[in-house]
């Protein structure tokens, strides 16, 4: 059996939330099950995890540890995400998922006058603009020109913009008619988004 | 600064054995010798087998750990250690210190043995028999801490104690 994604102290946790979330499935009849592995479910995980934990901690026998982790955890798999949920103090943890480390979410907003001043800098006939956050959150970018919203997609009868995301920056392609025309001047562009964070 | 005389005990995997740990606090030149009662349910007091005195010795020369092997079945004990001093201080100072322990890890092993089993086999989670036995056995060791941890009442933790050895001494049967 392949070790668990998770420490045993981490297991041990997890398992302790499914058994109080399964208790909680048994209570509102959402199982029909007539297997032991269903309906008593609870009784199974309190088991688990404490027979783990003694594993654990009395250093009983170790090569058999992360098998016993692997298992405990499977018998945890329904209820995993929720458990990890609370685990994260409710909030729900966020990860980032180029990394697989814990992050935060910050916003990205960068606004200019075409030709002008701004956060960013823009010029007539530019097409591609370049957002240079790292880990911005894949199809989180929003582009607005002159107070509207642009579609997705390379139209040629209006503005339209494409995205492509990399873990440095985004790249961001601008469609204004077709032969393509750019941006033009005096627009006023915004562009926010998301982007994960260390934490 | 007074001499406070105070120690843990813990258990490993090993179930035949226990470690206590002195983690005295002050400081008497005086002291001589530590001694350890161990006491059952029951009143009697337990030592090792040939043992010429009721207390098992504790020389200072022993160091800060004493790993004391004389346990053959899961075992409440209340244990009562001496500080010995030639001239001890005064109160505050105290030179005795005892505490209610339940040695469980005869029957924690047959149960990691069990939760290998259900590793191996996954099947044996429908063997309504060994589901049963295995939470029998969960009970009885969970009310032996909580007998011992929340009561302070050897007897009720011996009691529980003896259930799960009960259980154990007939695994095969128990638990097919």
């Amino acid at each position: 059996m392949a070790a668990a994604p998770y420490s045993i102290a981490d297991i041990i946790q997890i398992a302790q939330i499914s058994t109080a979330l399964s208790l909680q499935d048994i209570q509102r009849k959402n199982v029909y099950g007539t297997q032991i592995i269903e309906k008593d479910l609870p009784i199974l995980l309190n088991m688990e995890w404490k027979t783990l934990q003694w594993c654990n901690d009395s250093g009983y026998d170790p090569s058999t540890l992360d098998a016993r982790g692997a298992y405990v955890y499977a018998l945890c798999i329904k209820y995993l995400q929720q458990a990890l949920t609370y685990m994260g103090q409710q909030g729900g943890s966020i990860v980032n998922p180029s990394t697989g480390l814990a992050a935060t979410i910050q916003s990205v907003f960068y606004q200019g006058t075409v030709d002008g001043a701004g956060n960013i800098t823009l010029t007539t006939g530019q097409t591609e603009i370049i957002v240079p956050d790292d880990y911005i959150m894949a199809d989180s970018l929003v582009m607005i020109v002159d107070n509207s919203e642009l579609p997705v997609g390379n139209y040629t009868d209006r503005y339209s913009y494409t995205v492509s995301y990399s873990t440095t920056e985004a790249a961001i392609t601008f469609y204004n008619g077709n032969p393509n025309v750019g941006l033009q001047s005096g627009q006023i562009v915004q562009i926010r988004g998301f982007k994960f964070v260390s934490s | 600064m007074p001499f406070n005389g105070a120690y843990t005990v813990s258990q490993g995997s090993d179930p035949t054995s226990f470690t206590i740990t002195d983690t005295s606090v002050g400081s008497d030149p005086n002291i001589t010798d530590r001694r350890i009662s161990l006491f059952k349910d029951n009143g009697t007091k337990l030592v090792p087998e040939g043992s010429t005195t009721t207390y098992i010795d504790w020389p200072l020369v022993d160091g800060s750990t004493k790993t004391i092997s004389l346990l053959t079945e899961d075992t409440a004990l209340r244990a009562e250690v001496q500080w010995i001093s030639s001239n001890p201080l005064p109160p505050p100072s105290s030179y005795s210190s005892t505490g209610l322990y339940g040695f469980l890890a005869y029957s924690k092993n047959y149960d990691a043995y069990a939760q290998q089993l259900m590793i191996t086999n996954p099947l044996l989670v429908n063997n309504k028999n060994f589901f049963y036995s295995r939470m029998k056995l969960r009970v009885y060791m969970d009310s032996a801490t909580t007998s011992v941890q929340e009561m302070n009442d050897i007897v009720s933790a011996q009691l529980s104690m003896n259930l799960a050895t009960e259980l154990t001494n007939n695994f095969n049967y128990n638990f097919q």
